[in-house]
This record gives C-alpha cells, structure tokens and sequence, in this order.
C-alpha cells in the first residue's frame, strides 16, 4: 500500500545550518516531489550598499553577506570596483588575495564534510574534522588578525602585508592539516559504514548538471569540467599551475571525495603562493570615482560568485548586483532530492552545502 | 573495526584538543590580532579622517560650544577592521589596534545613546560652521 505523506523540513530545523524551507511530498519513504523556499535572512545588503554606503566602504559591508566566504565576497566587490577607478594593484597584492581565498575553500569545505558527516550520523567523525579545522582558523588569524571576518582584501590592495614569520607560522599550520589529511581520507573514503551512506545516494547526472546550471563542487563531481579560477584571468591562478579536479560519479561520496582532494590542491597552492610570493607593495592608493560598470566572477568555496558594479561619478554605487552560487544550484538540489529516501535527506542537503545567508542577502 | 578500537583505546589517555575556560582567558593573543582601538587625545590632531572612513561610522567627533572636538568611538558597533588607523595620518601616535580583545571592560549604555550623538555629532559641526561664519 502506497501512503502519501507531506513533510516539511524547515525553516528552521535540527538538520539545517541555515534557514531554508523544503516542502517534501512523499510515498512512503520516496520523495516524489519538492519546493524550496528561500529568502528568510534577507537583509538588504546590496541596497544598504547603494544608499548607505561609499564605495570603498563596500567591500566590509558585503563581507558580512556571508561568515563562510567573507573573503571571497570582498575580494570579488574589490575585483569589480578596481576596474573603474584608477588604481595599481601590485602582483604580491594578488598573490595575498589568492592565498586568503585558498584558506578561505579549506576551512569552509571542512565545514561542509564535518556536517555530512553529523547529518549521516557520525558524529565522532564531524568532531575530527572541526578540530582539525581549527587548524585552518588559527592560521587564518595569523595571516588576517581574525578567524571568520578577515576584512583582508581592500581596495589598492590587501590590508596587512606578510613578512617571514608569518610565513614559516602559516607553513607549519598548513604542514600540519597536511599530516592529518590521508586520516581524514580514509574515514570519508574507505570506511565500510560511511559508504553504505555516500555511495549512489543524492547523484546528480552530467546532462542534469549541465542543463540545471550547477556551478561549483556539485557541478564538478558530476564531471562538469567548471571552474573559475582557471576561467577567468582576474586573479593569477596560472601562473601556479592551477588545473581543476573533476570526479564522475556525482553522488554524496563523489563530492566529499572531491572536497578531500580540493583541499589537498589548496594546501599545494597555499605552499606555492608562499614559496613564490613576489616582493612589492601590498597596497596602493585609489584615485577618483567609480564610473562606468565591472563585473567580476570569482570561484568561492561553493561555485562560482558574480558581482556587477555600476558608477555615475559619486561615492556611492548606482547598481551593485550579487548572485551567489547556492542559487544558482537550487534548481539542481530539487532535481537531486526526487527518488531519493526520506532519511537520507540531511545528509544530502549537507553536501549540498547550501548557504542561504549568501543567497537571501 | 581492531584499528579504531586501539584508536578509541588510545584517545583515552590524549589531552583534550579543547582548552577550558580558565586556559582560554589566560593564552597569549595570537600576534597580530585585530582587536581593541586605542586612542590619544593629546597626539590627535582632528583631522577627521578616521570618523570618514569607518565602514560602521563607530567613530564620532562633537564638538562643542567652544568649537573643541571630543572622540566617541562604539566598541559594539565597531567590526574591528583596523581602516581608521589606517587613514590616520598619526599611526600608533594618536590612534593604534591593540592584541587584547575589548568587550569586558566597555560600557554598554553608549549603544544605547548612539543615535542621539550621530545626530549631534551632524549638527554640532553645522552649529560651529554657523557661528565661524
């Protein structure tokens, strides 16, 4: 006998980071049909930033778009405005803000598998994985003066330069998440009870992702070969050789393994960018008013970001426009819940890893 | 399944990654931290600069009947990004970050009169404006 149930999940939910509301309809355990509904944290950010604001003001506001990737909205918002003002921004400048973005992908990426994780029901594995994460905060503060807010990248530049010490304290701190790392593989990836979790559960197939538009991690563990880093010339991952890893399967296991491996390529970066750092200023004075308009897309830890600018000359922002990579995916994470079983719904949702604070803004 | 039991075993006798309270408030900030802003009055020349670049405008200057300006920041309403000492055109001088975190030793009822000094902070520069003129 087939017995239809209605389950909502949300706004606010034991299993949810964030508020976000789904309608499941269900047979028995199926889903069968699904509604998001988003929108329950806005806070008019991109108003604020066109009435209240100036524009050099612009990249500390939309840092609080987001606890997660404050650094990649700033820098974005930097990215965009340095176009249509007159300023230099120095090579070292760059390379600082690619290295305050790949600590920005680790920590935020360990977030997500340690609520996979919680949301499968291993706990003693998401409390591996935030203690390990409290790694990445620390040298977070090192490099920036704080752990979640970094208030690091400005216009001209970044706001503190690096000197030796810093470096060899960042290098022991990434050493060290490097040691832990194959422990951490070896839970998510060859543990016999996490893959009767992870495995062909919440998949997403290449022709899905491809017509939903899925940016990000979904999109590249479905074998979508995307990502901005190396698509867009804004900030100088080739010159570090920077080659995207794309996994197949596009199921739950598929992501976190290719979670693992992004965060063993950004602990190879991170060394990189370090070894490599050319020497200059780190910042530069910014001249004039914004005029005109600049886009500028960034791969953040979830996909890609996009922010638009437009100026008429003043202080202030005439336009300022911000589509964040969780909406982007809401259409694939509806097309991802159907056919799948009731119970496996949290964990699914956090490899999904939705950020609804970006995309309510 | 034997490997996680020695490792459940072993992690009986490891010390706790977390710190208690007590260790917490007695560890060393990081170097480098960003936290309280620390202000002379007598280095100060009243530029101004800091109160134009605050990004949460948790810097205010009034000035009085005299015309002489008085510092008012909001140790709540500041984010701590460092951009005031940053314009000062006297760093470390007049106006400096410190390591030491802020909130404990700060009065909470300057949030509570903070929209009414904006307000004053505006309009004690029109008055003194005026009265130059």
């Amino acid at each position: 006998m087939i017995k239809q149930l209605h389950i909502p999940l949300g706004s606010q939910h034991a299993a949810l980071l964030e508020p976000l509301r789904l309608d499941f309809s269900t047979e028995n355990e199926r889903i069968v049909s699904v509604r998001s509904d988003m929108g329950y944290v806005h806070r008019g950010v991109e108003h604020a930033c066109m009435n209240r604001f100036d524009f050099k003001k612009v990249p500390f506001v939309v840092a609080r778009v987001c606890g997660l990737c404050a650094i990649t909205h700033s820098t974005a918002a930097v990215l965009a405005t340095e176009q249509i003002v007159e300023c230099m921004v120095s090579e070292r400048a760059q390379w600082l803000r690619m290295l305050a973005l790949e600590f920005d992908r680790i920590h935020s990426h360990m977030l997500c598998l340690a609520h996979v994780a919680e949301s499968s029901g291993y706990e003693a594995l998401f409390m591996h994985t935030m203690m390990e994460r409290e790694r990445v905060m620390e040298a977070q503060e090192i490099l920036s003066g704080n752990r979640v807010q970094f208030d690091y990248a400005t216009l001209g530049g970044v706001t503190r330069d690096m000197d030796s010490q810093c470096a060899q304290a960042l290098l022991a701190k990434v050493g060290a998440l490097k040691s832990v790392l194959s422990g951490l593989r070896d839970r998510f990836e060859a543990n016999w009870s996490t893959q009767m979790r992870f495995k062909g559960v919440g998949a997403i197939t290449l022709e899905e992702a491809y017509r939903l538009g899925t940016v990000g991690p979904i999109a590249r563990a479905a074998g979508v070969r995307t990502d901005i880093r190396i698509e867009s010339s804004h900030l100088p991952y080739r010159a570090l050789g920077f080659e995207p890893i794309v996994a197949l399967e596009g199921d739950l296991y598929a992501r976190n393994r290719l979670r693992l491996e992004e965060i063993a390529q950004s602990i190879e970066l991170i060394e990189r960018i370090l070894e490599g750092l050319p020497e200059g200023a780190h910042l530069s004075k910014v001249r004039g008013r914004p005029k005109g308009e600049a886009m500028a897309r960034i791969e953040a830890p979830r996909g890609e970001l996009f922010y638009y600018v437009r100026g008429n000359g003043g202080a202030i922002f005439e336009r300022l426009r911000i589509r964040t990579p969780t909406y982007a995916n809401l259409k694939a994470f509806e097309a991802i819940f159907l056919g799948q079983e009731y119970s496996s719904i949290p964990a699914i949702l956090a490899s999904l890893d939705p950020c609804m604070s970006c995309t309510a803004k | 399944m034997f490997k996680a039991l020695i490792e459940a075993l072993l992690n009986l006798f490891k010390k706790p990654d977390t710190l208690t309270p007590k260790e917490a408030a007695a560890r060393a900030p990081v170097s480098g931290s960003r936290g309280a802003i620390g202000y002379s009055e007598e280095a100060c020349i009243f530029c101004l600069k800091c109160e134009k670049a605050c990004p949460p405008a948790a810097i205010l200057f009034i000035r009085d009947a005299a015309g002489k300006e008085s510092y008012h920041h909001n140790p709540y309403l500041c984010i701590y990004c460092g951009e005031c000492v940053r314009a000062c055109p006297k760093p470390d001088e007049a106006l400096w970050q410190e390591e030491r975190p802020v909130l404990s030793s700060s009065d909470p009822a300057i949030s509570k009169r903070w929209f009414a000094m904006e307000k004053e902070a505006v309009a004690s520069k029109v008055r003194y404006k005026k009265a130059k003129r």
